[in-house]
């Protein structure tokens, strides 16, 4: 396995060496000693994207950082990164992103949660070691939740306590909503925090839990193997692979994690809003 | 790997295509990429039309061919075709279509065991070089007949790949 990693290592080495040059798919599996279609199954396996698409949103993420730090012409970017014209690389933009290139810059921030970051051995450990996690999707109803503020990431530990937490405050619940809301302002604020349990009527709530509303629509819910102990991973494949491979736009910067305890076992799953938005 | 020079006379096949990255859902050795859907696709309509193909069947060993273009080095994408074969071209079913596969000088390689699901065709032009030969045509086929034991019991199985070659002029 460490082999195989190695190899697609050193291919992703080459796409980033090459990202402004015109590669082929050939040639990623030539630098690491494949045959084609070899490499190509074996790419796949690893990383989750075809190479070619790998190299085109590797691309695009080197376009973006160029529409937001430089003041370098559309045109020019598109070309330094191999798009045919400005045309082509809008429709692949706006594909992907959901907005349009001219846009991005005009706002001066784009949702980085979209762009594919480099793929790196850990994440293409966790794959081969985990799979990746599965998607359904589900029509939900307005939910509402009480709980509390909190700071930092979600993690095992953090659950566990969260779950002491909220259990002496509502001793009937068996499972534990974590919410987090991310900055859709180009701010490099941190995303904030919050975890409750459900609850049915949010003007009953105790006075010493604030209460949270989760919108109604469809929601993507993502369950996998140690998906809570590995959430970095889970959000690398949701945001910038699943939504890439699946066309699936994401509808609101929630992101819902909710932990259920069963008689056996305990279980968590990760919720997006999603909907089919048209580009802007 | 084992590897012999034969003619093959033109062979017509019966069967169902797909064109693209055949792994962009399931890169592993597994039943659930494209080409195993495409396999399965076959073998349902296959089995439900076993009257109607039977007369058209003239072998039951069943074909896998890879044909590259333009857009396979570039891109990653090919097309692949799975069927058997046929002599019989008026009755074809609307659902299935013909793929001739040329007559020609063939390197016939013989897989065997964990080599099926190796990186066998690496080394081959070096090796087909070494006997005088080079690649013709951007395709290959694999013949899977009773030999082949399916993917969970690789180890026990055995194909043979038909790689098309002509010799290197000197």
């Amino acid at each position: 396995m460490e082999e195989r990693i190695a190899a697609i290592n050193a291919a992703l080495d080459f796409i980033e060496q090459h990202l402004r040059e015109d590669i082929r798919v050939e040639d990623m599996a030539v630098s690491c000693g494949y045959s084609l279609f070899h490499f190509i199954r074996l790419f796949n396996q690893c990383v989750h994207h075809t190479p070619y698409d790998y190299l085109i949103r590797r691309r695009l993420a080197g376009t973006v950082d160029e529409l937001l730090r430089t003041r370098r012409r559309l045109i020019d970017i598109a070309l330094d990164y191999r798009f045919q014209n400005a045309e082509t690389f809008s429709r692949v933009f706006s594909r992907v992103f959901g907005l349009q290139p001219s846009r991005v810059r005009k706002q001066g921030w784009l949702d980085r949660r979209l762009i594919l970051q480099r793929c790196d051995l850990e994440l293409m450990r966790h794959y081969l070691k985990f799979g990746i996690p599965h998607a359904s999707r589900i029509a939900g109803a307005e939910r509402w939740l009480a709980g509390c503020p909190l700071e930092g990431d979600i993690s095992l530990v953090k659950m566990r306590e969260i779950r002491e937490r909220l259990k002496l405050l509502l001793r009937a619940a068996s499972r534990w909503y974590w919410v987090r809301t991310y900055p859709l302002d180009g701010s490099q604020a941190e995303p904030a925090d919050f975890a409750g349990v459900e609850i049915v009527d949010p003007s009953s709530l105790p006075a010493h839990l604030f209460a949270r509303r989760l919108p109604a629509g469809d929601w993507a819910v993502f369950s996998g193997q140690r998906l809570l102990e590995n959430v970095q991973f889970a959000r690398a494949y949701i945001y910038q692979t699943w939504t890439a491979n699946t066309g699936e736009k994401i509808a609101s910067p929630l992101e819902v994690g909710c932990f259920s305890q069963g008689e056996k076992s305990d279980s968590f799953t990760i919720s997006l809003p999603v909907s089919n938005s048209t580009v802007r | 790997m084992k590897i012999e020079f034969i003619s093959r006379q033109a062979t017509y096949l019966m069967g169902m295509s797909f064109y693209g990255d055949p792994f962009k859902d399931a890169g592993d050795w597994s039943e659930s990429n494209e080409i195993g859907r495409l396999c399965r696709r076959y073998m349902d309509y296959a089995g439900k039309n076993r009257d109607a193909l039977l007369p058209l069947t003239l072998k039951d060993d069943f074909y896998e061919v890879h044909i590259y273009g333009e857009e396979s080095p570039a891109r990653g994408l090919f097309e692949v075709f799975v069927g058997q074969e046929t002599g019989e071209w008026n009755s074809l079913p609307l659902e299935l279509s013909i793929k001739v596969l040329p007559a020609g000088q063939f390197a016939k390689v013989d897989l065997v065991g964990q080599a099926i699901i190796s990186d066998w065709y690496k080394d081959l032009d070096e090796r087909l070089a070494r006997e005088g030969w080079q690649r013709g045509l951007p395709f290959f086929f694999q013949v899977y007949d009773q030999r082949y034991k399916g993917l969970e019991r690789i180890a026990e199985s055995e194909l043979t790949a038909y790689i098309p070659v002509k010799p290197i002029l000197k």
